[in-house]
């Protein structure tokens, strides 16, 4: 039932593209499978489909960690103490609707195309991080900050007063509240947040890898593959793009459901 | 023992009024004493509560438990509260060790010691079991288990039953005599059920707005008591008609 409408879009893609006959327009979809069946095989004259994939994940990867690393901290301690959700607030709500690609120009004024291997000249020999540049990353933390950060605090703050207290009135002090309730208790929001985060910073990444000083990833790769009009490299790389946004989501979403007691705090 | 000195309490609102919830309010409880505090809705109650666990800080006067000041809460005097406040991602089980986990009590100990306290409330097949799978009465059991699991000096029970039917809360108010018989503690209990309160109490408090103590009674019945018979029936009119009065 699932698969009826995509493989009605696959034949009405196939039945118009064999009409038109013309592959820098609208590509035959075998020809875009046979990109997709030889990951490994060198595209155009960049590095493999498999190796900008990498490239793309290990970026995002980075970013997010990054990312989860200071807003899961800083939205536990905003969802728990009035104090600081006061003194973040508007600084949070005024940078938060800046779109994350809008920072890129300033990012590159700022970075560059610096990357870790100017600060670690050895990994120069590793192709994956010899690829990661300061500017993509903070483009990714940027992008998955925000939701990382306001699910955390939400599901902080709406934990009910009476479960913190009956923790404390059994002994519980900053630690160990910290780790037996705060965070148990909004782990169903920060997994949420995560869930989010991800995929924007998904996002933020295949975009910021198509702006100027890129040379690897996936969307550097279909924004190269434009170049020589090789739309089959395009759709392929788009649809990459597409299922590993699929697959993180769900893995999110899997780990969410294995929550049982969501939704059971009164 | 508990010794509430000359205690106010006073909160302000949200147009910056000052609302006394509790005022120059002066109460002994001994050791082992069984005591309800019983009032209509807002006349402080659950601030008292509040103030004896160390939840709140006191405006003005002290409290002291055995010779003690109040300070913040400990295990001492847990609170159980008429919310359902188990943990949802703990079993049955590390509800109940909860407080021994946090205490570093280690395992052996600690589990002997939850056995025995999910016993003591009937529960002992329930370990494994999560708080959402349980009904409300059997919740509460489990969070007197937990209190009682700390080995408080002092039980604070803030309406504990109030959400249950009454039948099921009936047969609680009998467990918690037993238990209270058995393990001999201090228990501070607070009820707006005027009946619940002669049930189970040594001495019944009744509390008035904004937070008086009315009047102190003793209640000089063998228990089980029987709702149905003379005496019961005039300490309960004697503490409707001290409500009714304010
Ligand atoms: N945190 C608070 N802030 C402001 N007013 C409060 C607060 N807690 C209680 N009060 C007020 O104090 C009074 C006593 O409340 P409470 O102790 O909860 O009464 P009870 O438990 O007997 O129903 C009420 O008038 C209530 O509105
Ligand atoms: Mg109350």
């Amino acid at each position: 039932m699932r698969l009826i409408l995509p493989l009605l879009l696959a034949c009405a893609w196939e039945i118009v593209a064999l009409y038109l006959n013309k592959p820098m327009i609208l590509p035959r979809l075998e020809s875009v499978v046979k990109v997709l069946l030889h990951p490994t095989q060198k595209v155009l004259i960049t590095g493999s489909l498999a190796m900008h994939m990498c490239i793309s994940v290990v970026r995002v990867l980075l970013g997010f960690f990054l990312a989860a690393s200071v807003a899961i901290p800083l939205g536990i301690w905003m969802g728990h103490c009035r104090l600081a959700d006061k003194l973040f607030d508007s600084l949070i709500e005024l940078l938060r609707p800046i779109p994350p690609l809008a920072w890129i120009p300033l990012i590159l004024a700022w970075f560059g195309i610096k990357g870790i291997v100017d600060w670690a000249p050895q990994l120069s020999e590793s192709i994956l991080l010899s690829n990661i540049q300061y500017g993509t990353v903070v483009i990714i933390m940027i992008g998955a900050f925000f939701p990382v950060l306001l699910n955390t605090a939400q599901g902080v703050r709406s934990i009910p007063d009476e479960y913190i207290e009956s923790a404390r009135t059994l002994g519980a002090r900053r630690f160990s509240l910290l780790f037996k309730v705060l965070i148990p208790a909004s782990a169903p929001a920060i997994l949420t947040g995560l869930r989010i985060g991800m995929g924007i910073g998904w996002m933020c990444l295949v975009a910021a890898e198509m702006m100027p000083g890129s040379s690897s990833g996936l969307g550097y790769l279909i924004w190269y593959a434009y170049e020589f009009l090789r739309t089959d490299v395009i759709v392929a790389g788009m649809i990459i793009i597409g299922f590993i946004g699929f697959l993180v989501d769900r893995g999110f979403r899997w780990l969410e459901n294995r929550i049982i007691w969501r939704g059971r705090m009164s | 023992m508990l010794e509430i000195i000359n205690v106010s309490k006073t909160f302000q609102n949200a147009n910056g009024e000052r609302i006394p919830a509790v005022s120059s309010l002066d109460l002994t409880v001994a050791r082992n004493e069984f005591v309800c505090v019983v009032g209509m809705s807002g006349c402080g109650k659950t601030t008292t509560l509040r103030l004896v666990a160390g939840l709140d800080k006191p405006t003005e006067g002290r409290i002291l438990v055995d010779g003690r000041k109040v300070n913040g809460p400990t295990p001492e005097r847990c609170v159980v509260f008429q919310k359902y406040t188990l943990f949802p991602w703990r079993t049955v089980r590390d509800n109940v060790a909860f407080g021994l986990e946090i205490r570093r009590m280690n395992r052996q100990d600690r589990m002997a010691r939850v056995r025995k306290y999910l016993e003591l409330v009937g529960l002992g097949d329930y370990d494994m079991s999560y708080p959402f799978e349980l009904s409300g009465g059997m919740q509460q059991r489990v969070a007197v288990a937990r209190a009682l699991a700390a080995e408080p000096k002092i039980l604070l029970m803030d309406e504990p039953f109030g959400a249950l039917d009454s039948r099921t809360r009936e047969i609680l108010q009998n467990e918690l005599i037993g238990i209270w018989c058995n393990e001999r503690k201090t228990i501070l209990f607070v009820t707006h059920s005027i009946s619940e309160a002669i049930t189970l109490a040594d001495r019944v408090v009744v509390m008035t707005r904004p937070g008086r103590i009315r009047r102190l009674i003793d209640i000089d019945l063998p228990r089980p008591r029987d709702k149905n018979c003379e005496r019961f029936r005039k300490y309960n009119a004697q503490v409707r008609d001290l409500l009714n009065e304010s």
